[in-house]
């Protein structure tokens, strides 16, 4: 890093932010209790929200908060408390193949740098980020008009699928 | 180094801790998680380039990655109750009966 290029203001955002997203990441690997790690992920999730504000994505990151920490989450505690009983000590999980993973993670990550490495990160377009709902929403309807339909067929299934998997009557 | 790298380079840790998560941990609600955060690190990597050719195709494809993960989510939690209704567990190396 070069120390005569004094780094702006949304880099130091940028790396505070980033910092926090990938300490919460670490402690959902570390952490053994469920509970901690669905809390670890709200930290997860509003920090990257934060990096989605530093990335001119504003729209993205109001979703981002809504849905994951909204839904997802709530959704995974519901899974905690519904399976889990805290008097038997079986909120915390088991952790194994510790040695095989790292041989995955390892490889994949050092392959992963050496892709960044090759980038060509420096060129950047200044872009202007008004009208940003407005042009999404416009393109939802035009440009990505099939993806988006199949998007909305696919929220209606998931809704009866789950409403009927999850239904009380189907202990054959 | 300028913010497009570091963009990068937290997307890659994501998806790698959330890869090993979906590795080691044994119980499903945690595997979950780790699916959670390989889609998050993919939608960062989505939202890095998007930002850096100042176009919103990117935003737009990370829009439908929040849909799909919502989707999952609720999916596999609908999974997870009938799991632990017939095996009284939720944790993947008890799953090893075919029958009842």
């Amino acid at each position: 890093m070069e120390s005569a290029d004094p780094m702006t203001a949304s880099e130091i955002l940028f790396l505070i932010f980033g910092g926090f997203t990938s300490l919460s990441a670490v402690g959902i690997a570390l952490t053994k209790n469920v509970v901690h790690a669905a809390l670890f992920l709200v930290g997860v999730i509003l920090s990257l929200a934060c990096v989605f504000v530093l990335l001119n994505a504003e729209f993205l990151a109001i979703v981002h908060v809504l849905v994951y920490a909204g839904g997802v989450v709530v959704l995974l505690a519901f899974g905690i408390m519904l399976t889990k009983r805290p008097s038997d000590g079986s909120l915390l999980s088991g952790q194994g193949m510790m040695i095989p993973a790292l041989l995955v993670i390892l490889p994949l990550s050092y392959l992963l740098h050496l892709t960044i490495q090759s980038l060509d990160t420096a060129s950047r377009v200044a872009e202007s980020s008004e009208q940003q709902v407005r042009a999404i929403g416009v393109s939802f309807m035009t440009q990505h008009l099939l993806a988006f339909e199949l998007i909305a067929f696919l929220l209606l299934v998931v809704l009866v699928g789950a409403a009927y998997l999850a239904k009380k009557s189907n202990e054959a | 180094m300028d913010i497009t790298t570091y963009g990068l380079y937290l997307a890659a840790i994501l998806f790698c801790i959330g890869l090993y998560v979906m590795i080691t941990k044994k119980n499903l609600i945690f595997v979950l998680i780790g699916v959670e955060l390989v889609l998050n690190g993919a939608m960062l990597n989505l939202i890095v380039f998007s930002s850096q050719h100042g176009s919103i195709q990117g935003q737009i494809a990370g829009v439908f990655i929040v849909v799909i993960a919502a989707c999952e989510a609720a999916v596999a939690l609908a999974i997870l109750l009938n799991i632990y209704k017939r095996y009284k567990s939720s944790d993947l190396p008890d799953l090893n009966r075919l029958g009842r």
